[in-house]
């Protein structure tokens, strides 16, 4: 399913070459990429770097594209592979799982204490539950859309979704008294 | 809570729909990352290149022989030395970026 519109044309212009028609991309798919980094990352900054960075490896490997038409799909794919890769070299320094947690608004503009228990909340979450949660849920991608952008079974995804629904529902509901 | 509450708290974190700056910061990568690797790439060749030529110094004649013994065990460190500021130079990029 093609989403932000038809990209075959600006594609074409950025593989010939065009910085413009890449810069293009990015406004049109800059905020479905930064929101679904933000969720999976420890916080705003690093959600926003790991978009940038997959941005950064689209605009490199534009000719592996097969259908521009899915442009969304497979930047997301590679937002999700870069968050992975991420937390991997995160576990390599030693870093806890509970700096995770310790999560700083960073936006002006964003509601802080809201994103920070947003945050603090999927946070607990592993991380193919914040995947599947990020899409489906927020994204409003189906659970199919998702299982290929996750690359993981459609089973599994909706059992993310069922077990990652609930425990986010439960830790928002304990912020909240 | 319903999906919409859930949406509603998730979206907390959303990212403005329009953000120059986010835009500016993956062109700005990507130019800079573009001239390093092209850098590197021309380090590589040359480091590649001017030993070939102090083996066919002979054919080249002295000048060729005196320029690849003077320069290629430079250009052979070049390259490790390459590699290094690759990887230095991506870990700043990230800061660079934060940064500005």
């Amino acid at each position: 399913m093609a989403r932000g519109g038809d990209d075959s044309a600006l594609i074409a212009s950025a593989r010939a070459g065009s910085d413009l028609a890449f810069g293009r991309l990015v406004d049109r798919h800059g905020q479905a990429a930064r929101n679904f980094a933000r969720r999976l990352a420890a916080n705003p900054a690093d959600g926003d770097d790991i978009a940038q960075e997959a941005f950064l490896h689209a605009w490199t490997r534009l000719g592996d594209l097969r259908e521009p038409e899915r442009f969304r799909s497979w930047l997301l794919a590679i937002v999700w592979r870069k968050a992975r890769e991420g937390r991997r070299a995160e576990a390599r320094r030693g870093r806890r799982e509970e700096a995770f947690a310790s999560v700083q608004p960073c936006d002006t503009g964003m509601a802080g204490e809201a994103a920070m228990a947003a945050a603090r909340a999927l946070a607990r979450l592993t991380v193919e539950q914040r995947g599947a949660i990020a899409l489906c849920l927020a994204g409003g991608w189906t659970h199919q859309e998702a299982a290929e952008i996750l690359d993981l079974p459609l089973g599994s995804v909706k059992s993310h979704i069922a077990r990652g629904r609930a425990r986010l529902s439960e830790l928002l509901q304990g912020q909240d008294r | 809570m319903t999906d919409d509450d859930l949406i509603h708290a998730l979206g907390a974190l959303d990212a403005p729909a329009f953000d120059a700056d986010f835009r500016a910061g993956v062109m700005a990568r990507g130019a800079r990352r573009r001239l390093v690797r092209e850098v590197l790439v021309g380090l590589v060749l040359l480091t590649i290149t001017v030993p070939a030529l102090a083996f066919s110094g002979p054919a080249l004649g002295e000048a060729g022989r005196v320029l690849g013994e003077t320069l290629a065990p430079v250009l052979v460190a070049g390259l490790v030395v390459s590699g290094l500021a690759w990887q230095a130079y991506r870990y700043l990029d990230r800061g660079l970026t934060r940064a500005g």
